[in-house]
This record gives structure tokens, sequence and C-alpha cells, in this order.
């Protein structure tokens, strides 16, 4: 249990907006691996996703992150798990008062990283990771300013500088162009080798079946978790080989 | 049948009216009860973690007070000038028709320095910082803000709340102080150019007249005020959901429910103080 960030037994969320009936889930998530969350539209993929990072209450099952049940946390454990566990949605506010960087800046000084690293090295770790994102963006600018993909980006520059194990992404790309996509996706990857793990709700089934180690099949009737995409691709089950038909079909249009 | 009908409407409009200032007090008690509450989780949760003045919340901090009580200056300076030429100009002009020196010192500090200070600089603080706090801490909740700030581990109460409550509380203080400082002096001055330059003794008297107690009574009194007017203002914010309209709703929730409140504390000061 000690080595996994994620790892969950029998879950089913609490907020499902509908009548769920299907099985629990099973999961664990280990470092440097990558997991997507696929199914149907309104099939509550974003509920699972949230329920997994401890966002969300469980309506039954155990959920672990960093190997601590998140039924029995304290106030600091709350706080790391937070901090471990980074996530976004696609619409994920900034603070409207405050610019680009100290946007990115100030939960890591709220967290007092700068105990570590001295304010002038955070900030200019700040910098390094915004460039390596997206050298383009006005820094100076107000959130009110900045496009919807320059501010997701700031984001999640602002959940990276806080070293999280874990990102986990609700719909990441609603808000890419095809160009900054690719540029987006590489980055993640880029990341992902140097040990960071991705939980991912994500409508680009391709590129899901392209990056997953692991992917959790979501409906409204039932879930399906699969240990790797081959699995997927061999299952049986009928559901879950319609949606990749379908997939495949919206793919090549 | 009618006459059971009008009856059961005649016992259920007896039972609204006498049921009503009931339903009215504990609707007032259990919201003084979750005020109270929100600012000790608050105040709780910045001392659990921080220093008085700690350098992650020190930006939030310092920013609230310099809009509370720098950025307020020209308007309580503006006022502190009309009321020492409409109040204290006036009372030392009159001084020798109405009696001994002493019970103008007496009246001057209990009504500048205890009532109309105090009042007067949390009415500006009302109408400027408590409806800002709302709007600023309603809007963070509409769009979102607050929750991703959570979702980051983020402590609202330690991070938003408590820096809120704590600079108001000083600005308020420090507010007062200016004011009252002003609103003598210009009295004094005043009526020492045109009246008689005798009455530059008044700020020596003035001064010899603050006891440790009074000053104490001041010191606590603006406290009170100022963290009661922080704890309204972001309780109603935080009390924004979903909608727009809400906002404004919250706002003028707000500066009633503070206006009132001191009001009621400033009564009971007197209760204390005088009686």
């Amino acid at each position: 249990m000690s080595d996994s960030i994620i790892q969950c037994q029998q879950l089913i969320p609490q907020r499902l907006p509908f009548d769920y009936r299907g099985d629990a889930l099973d999961f664990r998530l280990d470092s440097g691996e990558v997991a997507c969350i696929i199914g149907p539209d309104y099939a509550g993929k974003g509920n699972w996703l949230r329920t997994l990072c401890g966002l969300e209450d469980q309506r039954s099952g155990d959920l672990f992150i960093e190997g601590l049940n998140t039924m029995d946390l304290t106030a600091n454990d709350w706080t790391m798990t937070r901090r471990k566990v980074a996530y976004l949605h696609e619409d994920t506010a900034l603070l409207s008062a405050a610019n680009g960087l100290m946007n990115v800046l100030l939960p890591a000084l709220y967290h007092r990283l700068d105990k570590d690293l001295e304010k002038q090295l955070l900030a200019e770790k700040a910098l390094e990771l915004l460039e390596e994102i997206d050298p383009h963006i006005n820094l100076d600018d107000l959130p009110a300013y900045l496009t919807k993909e320059q501010r997701y980006k700031i984001a999640v520059a602002r959940a990276l500088l806080l070293e999280p194990d874990v990102l986990a992404l609700n719909n990441p790309f609603a808000h890419f162009n095809s160009e900054d996509r690719h540029k987006f996706q590489a980055f993640l990857e880029s990341r992902v080798r140097q040990g960071l793990s991705l939980l991912l709700v994500i409508h680009d089934i391709p590129y899901a079946l392209d990056i997953s180690d692991k992917i959790i099949f979501v409906s409204r009737e039932n879930l399906f978790c699969f240990d790797s995409v081959q699995a997927m691709k061999n299952s049986d089950i009928a559901m879950v080989k319609q949606f990749l038909k379908l997939a495949e079909k919206q793919a090549v249009r | 049948m009618s006459v059971t009908h009008t009856s059961g409407t005649l016992t259920g409009w007896a039972n609204a009216l006498t049921g009503w200032p009931g339903r009215q007090f504990i609707s007032y008690v259990s919201y003084v009860i979750n005020l109270v509450t929100f600012s000790i989780l608050a105040l709780r949760d910045w001392f659990r973690k921080n220093r008085l003045f700690d350098s992650r919340n020190y930006s939030t901090t310092v920013a609230q007070i310099i809009f509370t009580g720098v950025d307020a200056l020209p308007t309580i300076t503006l006022l502190g000038l009309a009321t020492g030429f409409i109040f204290t100009f006036r009372l030392i002009s009159i001084s020798n028709t109405l009696g001994g020196t002493g019970d103008i010192i007496n009246l001057l500090v209990t009504v500048i320095c205890l009532s109309a200070g105090p009042f007067l600089a949390a009415i500006i603080i009302i109408s400027r910082t408590g409806s800002a706090i709302v709007v600023d801490l309603g809007n963070m909740k509409l769009h979102g803000e607050i929750e991703a700030l959570e979702n980051l581990g983020i402590n609202i109460n330690d991070y938003l709340i408590a820096p809120r409550i704590i600079s108001t509380a000083i600005s308020q203080l420090a507010i007062t102080v200016y004011f009252t400082v002003i609103a003598l002096l210009t009295g004094i001055l005043i009526s020492a150019v045109f009246v008689n330059p005798a009455h530059f003794g008044f700020i020596a008297k003035i001064s010899d007249s603050f006891t440790p107690y009074m000053m104490s009574i001041f010191a606590v009194k603006n406290i009170i005020f100022g963290y009661v007017i922080a704890t309204v203002a972001c309780y109603n914010g935080m009390r924004v959901l979903d909608s727009a309209t809400e906002l404004p709703q919250r706002t003028t929730a707000s500066i009633v429910q503070s206006l009132s409140f001191v009001f009621i504390i400033d009564s009971l000061f007197t209760l204390v103080i005088f009686v």
C-alpha cells in the first residue's frame, strides 16, 4: 500500500448525478504511471476523478492517498494530500487580483517552499516551469487579460511548483488548438518521464490509448478497470467495444 | 365546515403571531453564534500556523491595512476637521458659559474620543472596507478562486479570513486615534487663534485626562468594532454561493448587520462605563 500514490478498494463516489448500481472501483496508481478515465458523456467521469483525488466523499469503499486513508485525515494530512495530488479542471480559476507569476508563486509561498529554497530561487524555478510550458505568456498580466489556454497553463504551473506526485486533470485540452495541444502533451509526457503520475479525464480517446498505462472505462451502468490498453482492446465487453468503435470513427472524421 | 376552517385559520394566525418574536429571537441568536464560531475558527487556524505577522500572509494583511487604514485617511481627515470645527471648537468657545474647564474636557473626551471617533471611523470602515470585503470574497467564491485555492491545500480561514479580521481591527484603532487627534487639535487650534490663545492649554489638559482606564476602554472598543465589522463582512462574503445576484444582497446585509452590531456594542459600552 505504501508504494502506491493512490489506491482504492470498492470505491463508489457519493455525488454521482444518477443512481449508479454498477461495480465499485479497485484501482492503484503508482509513481510515473498514467491512468485515463474515459467513457460516454454524462457518465460521471468528473465525479470519479474528484473522488479518486479525495475531493468528493465516497458512498462506499476505502481510498488511500500516499498510504493515508482519506476518511482519517488530520488537517495537516489534508494539506499534504492536496499538495501531493494536484487536481485541475479545464476552467480552474486563478486569483484575479494577482498577476500570472504571483499566481504561480503564492501557493508555494503559502506552503513555505521558500524555506527550503530561497524566494529568489523559487521565483526562478517558477519562471523555468512557465518557460517550459509556454514561453509566450505575459506574466505581468492579470488573469482577466489572458486567454483561457494561458490561464490553464498558469494553473498547471501553479500546481506543479508544489511538486505533486499526481497531476489529476479533468478535460485538460478543452481550450487548446491542435498545435498547442501537441506541445502541452509533450510537456506532460516529459514530466511523466521524470516520475510524475497523471490521472486524466479526457475525450481524446486515441491519445488516451496512446499514453495510458491503465484505463478506467466509466458509464452510467457500470465501470471497468483495465491494467493495460491492450487489455481494454482485447476486452469482450460490448459496451467498451462499441465505445472504442465510435471513438475510432470520430478520430477518422 | 366553514367554522372549522375559520377557527383553524385563526389558530394558525394566532400561532404565527405569537411564535414570530420567538422565531426571530432564535434566528438572531443562532446568527450571532454562527458569527462567533466563524471568527473563532478563522483565528484558531491563523494562530495554529502563524506568528502574528507571518511571511505567507504578510501581503494579505498589509494590503488590507493599507486599504482600510491608509487609503481611508483623506476621508477621515476631512471628517476630523469638520468634527473639530463643529464640536470641539464650539464646545471650547462656549466653555465660559457652560462651566468649568474640567467639565468641557470631560465632555470632549467622552464625546469625541469615546463616542464620535470610534463611531464615525466604524461607519467609514463599514461603508468602505466591509462592503469591499464582501464583494472581494463573494466574487472569489463565484469565480471558483476559493475552491481552486482549497484544492491546493490552502486554508481559507488562515489565508483570507483571519488576515482581514485582524487587519481591520488594527486599522479601526489606528483610524480612530488619527481622527480623534485631528478633531481635537483642529478645534483647539481654531479656538486658540480666533477666540483666546489660552485655549492652547486644552492640549495638555486633555492629554492629562487620558487615564490608562480610558485608554484601554478606547482601544478595546475600537478593536471590537473592527473585529465585528470584518467578521460580518467575511461571513457574508463566504455565504455567496452560485448566483451573482447574491453579491449585492450579501453586501447590503453586511452593511446593515454591521451597523446594527456597532450600535448595540456602543450601547453596551455606554451602559458598562457610564451607568
